[in-house]
């Protein structure tokens, strides 16, 4: 690091109002300052309420597909991003939506080229490291043999698809941190973030697990968009914060690192659990599949692990059991939600 | 299909990298019946490819990097193509630096060139309901397998798109999916175009490129040195025929959207060396000096889609293109070469 450092390190979090982003401003605020930028495109403001107050933390509503300039906010100006620039910066700013994905399709084509500049540009400006919040999609779907996904498989997406903003262009963005650190030694690490649960997930989102406990509480129909073969792992948002925050204070960049769950599971074993863990009436159903809600495929951890020193520690129903009684403690809140979400 | 504008007697067409290598062949045909805007900023190409265009009454050079958002409407150098009532009927889109040799310096400009450049080309199109095609590449199936060296439209592309060249490779991947997703959104006629090997004149002749460095060799009469095995082949189409191609593919159906372009013949590089050498009467000899190839020739292309929807297939008999390359070769190498570039 060039610039000095004062007290704390200054670390700005895009999409830092969303599920995962919202964790990691909470982690972070242990020993750093936190700007966190985002335009709520498919996230919420009651992700950060409590955060708000806290002397180390601003927000900044602002969409970064537009460039951004730190010093320009007259509220960053305690921090002395001038003086001491910008330490870190972990770039997860991208909308994410099952049920809305259509919606969010041009969004979602300029997080991934115009933010992804606006963003990597910053790490130029003010040599900061870079973590950017890659997705397991870019390895494609999850595969007929079922092996697990290492992070030097090649891997293939159909560039003229529905998805393709998003699945191509979360490679495309990829390639824009590679391309970064070849031509201005920017360090751009790279975190395939794997199918994530917890707190503040968004409801009747097609997420399916939030629902699923919302629903089980209030004894109403839990739906799987899928069939009964629908397996996927799951891993509880803390654990990926804590990856992100190692793979950022590794020693060095060790290129792309999967941050997932390598434990397989079917969804109605998981909707079984919620409807055991609530004690509820909820019964399962199958609705249509969704073309943003699919069967992802599973990571080896080997890498994670072995350079990170890092593994998933939050067992499923453990995080389950936090997913309820977050659901339970913001019910009044959440029920808000449904409406909205439908 | 009813036009949504009414016609006047003859189409608005953009030409974005209208002064590269392709681009300039393309508004050389365009230009007869058309009025060709051609836009560039010469990052790789050259102004001494479309000069001899600059007087014709049909076209108008516009010197932007489309990295930067632009409006037709903004330019009194088209009123006289009346863009301001017209608007644009078609695009071709074949902006995008490319340099073999100073590949590193244009590394960012490609990926801004393929997502912000395709976004601001693709917002002209919407606002002028104009068909848009897209110039994509071969390299975006990844190199060539030998079990399976003719790839389709429909083939999985597989490449890694954090190598050193992924801001070509993967940019024109992404290219396609912004293109992509443009249709879907904003209902555009999106073409792509997935151009395999070309040569012919206005190709760059000291970028490093394979038939240029050839054809200098075989006319200064040095070896010709390729570093490929001796059983290599590859698949070359003329650029007459490449750009034949574009224009049938843009006046097909709306339906037509990826097609690939190039020569599925493969012949013998020791045959093309031996052609050239024979065609410039040459003393160079041949050698081969294998070495590894870090991207891997591209897979040849399969067209039957484009045969038989476009009703096309390169003509060009190679000698002929040769010859007419050679030509080229000898009366610019002298004047590029003292220019140093």
């Amino acid at each position: 690091m060039e610039n000095p450092v004062f007290e704390k390190k200054i670390v700005l979090v895009t999409g830092g109002a969303g599920f995962i982003g919202s964790h990691l401003c909470e982690s972070l605020l242990k020993d750093s300052r936190v700007i966190c930028l985002d335009n709520f495109a498919t996230s919420q403001e009651s992700n950060i309420d409590t955060l708000l107050r806290h002397p180390d933390f601003e927000f900044i509503r602002h969409d970064i597909n537009s460039p951004f300039d730190p010093e320009a906010f007259p509220e960053l100006a305690r921090f002395k991003v001038k003086f001491q620039g910008i330490q870190e910066i972990y770039h997860l700013a991208c909308p994410t939506s099952p049920k809305r994905f259509e919606q969010h399709r041009m969004q979602t084509l300029y997080a991934n080229s115009l933010g992804m500049k606006h963003a990597l540009d910053l790490a130029v400006r003010y040599k900061s490291r870079f973590v950017h919040g890659s997705t397991s999609t870019v390895y494609g779907p999850r595969p007929t043999d079922n092996h697990a996904f290492r992070e030097d498989e090649i891997g293939s997406q159909d560039t003229l698809s529905p998805r393709a903003c998003y699945d191509e262009g979360k490679r495309f963005a990829e390639t824009c941190c590679a391309t970064y650190t070849q031509v201005h030694g920017v360090d751009a690490r790279i975190a395939r973030i794997f199918r994530t649960f917890g707190p503040r997930m968004p409801l009747f989102d097609g997420q399916m697990v939030p629902d699923f406990v919302t629903n089980a509480l209030d004894g109403t129909d839990i739906e799987i968009f899928g069939d009964a073969n629908f397996t996927t792992s799951l891993i509880f948002v803390t654990d990926v914060v804590d990856g992100l925050m190692k793979l950022m204070g590794a020693a060095e960049n060790i290129g792309p690192v999967n941050i997932g769950s390598d434990i397989d599971m079917p969804l109605v074993e998981v909707a079984n659990r919620i409807i055991e863990m609530t004690g509820s009436s909820s019964k399962i159903v199958f609705r249509d599949a969704l073309l943003f809600m699919t069967q992802l495929g599973l990571p080896d951890l080997t890498k994670a692990k072995e350079k990170l020193g890092w593994l998933p520690l939050v067992t499923l129903d453990d995080g389950l059991k936090k997913a309820i009684d977050y659901t339970i403690a913001n019910k009044t809140l959440l029920s808000g939600f449904r409406s909205f979400g439908q | 299909m009813p036009a949504s504008r009414p016609l006047f007697n003859k189409k608005n067409i953009l030409v974005t990298g209208g002064a590269g290598f392709i681009g300039s062949h393309l508004c050389d045909a365009l230009v007869k019946d058309n009025h060709v805007i051609c836009l560039d900023n010469f990052s790789t190409s050259s102004v001494a490819n479309v000069e001899h265009l600059l007087q014709n009454p049909n076209f108008e050079f516009i010197n932007h990097d489309i990295v930067q958002p632009f409006d037709l409407n903004d330019y009194p150098e088209l009123d006289r193509f009346k863009v301001k009532f017209q608007g644009i009927q078609e695009i071709y889109h074949l902006a995008c630096p490319i340099s073999k040799r100073h590949f590193e310096d244009f590394k960012i400009a490609m990926v801004l060139t393929n997502s912000i450049g395709m976004k601001n080309v693709l917002d002209v199109a919407v606002s002028n309901q104009a068909k848009i095609l897209f110039a994509s590449s071969s390299s975006l199936y990844g190199p060539r397998r030998a079990d399976h060296p003719y790839v389709s439209e429909s083939d999985p592309c597989v490449l890694d798109h954090l190598t050193p060249h992924g801001s070509y490779d993967e940019g024109k991947r992404f290219g396609e999916s912004v293109l992509y997703t443009y249709q879907d959104v904003y209902h555009v006629d999106v073409k792509i175009a997935r151009v395999f090997r070309t040569y012919g004149p206005r190709m760059k002749l000291f970028d490093g490129n394979l038939l240029p460095d050839m054809i200098n060799n075989a006319l200064d009469g040095k070896d010709i040195e390729l570093s490929f095995p001796e059983d290599a082949r590859i698949g070359l189409c003329y650029v007459s025929d490449i750009v034949d191609g574009l224009v049938r593919h843009m006046n097909s159906s709306i339906d037509v959207t990826v097609l690939n372009l190039g020569s599925d013949q493969e012949q013998y590089l020791s045959s093309v060396a031996g052609q050239i050498i024979k065609l410039t009467d040459s003393v160079s000899r041949v050698r081969f000096e294998p070495t590894t190839n870090v991207y891997g020739e591209a897979g040849l292309p399969d067209i039957g889609k484009a045969r038989q929807v476009l009703g096309w297939l390169p003509l060009v008999r190679t000698e002929d293109g040769l010859r007419r390359m050679i030509e080229y070769a000898r009366s610019h190498r002298q004047l590029t070469h003292s220019f140093g570039s």
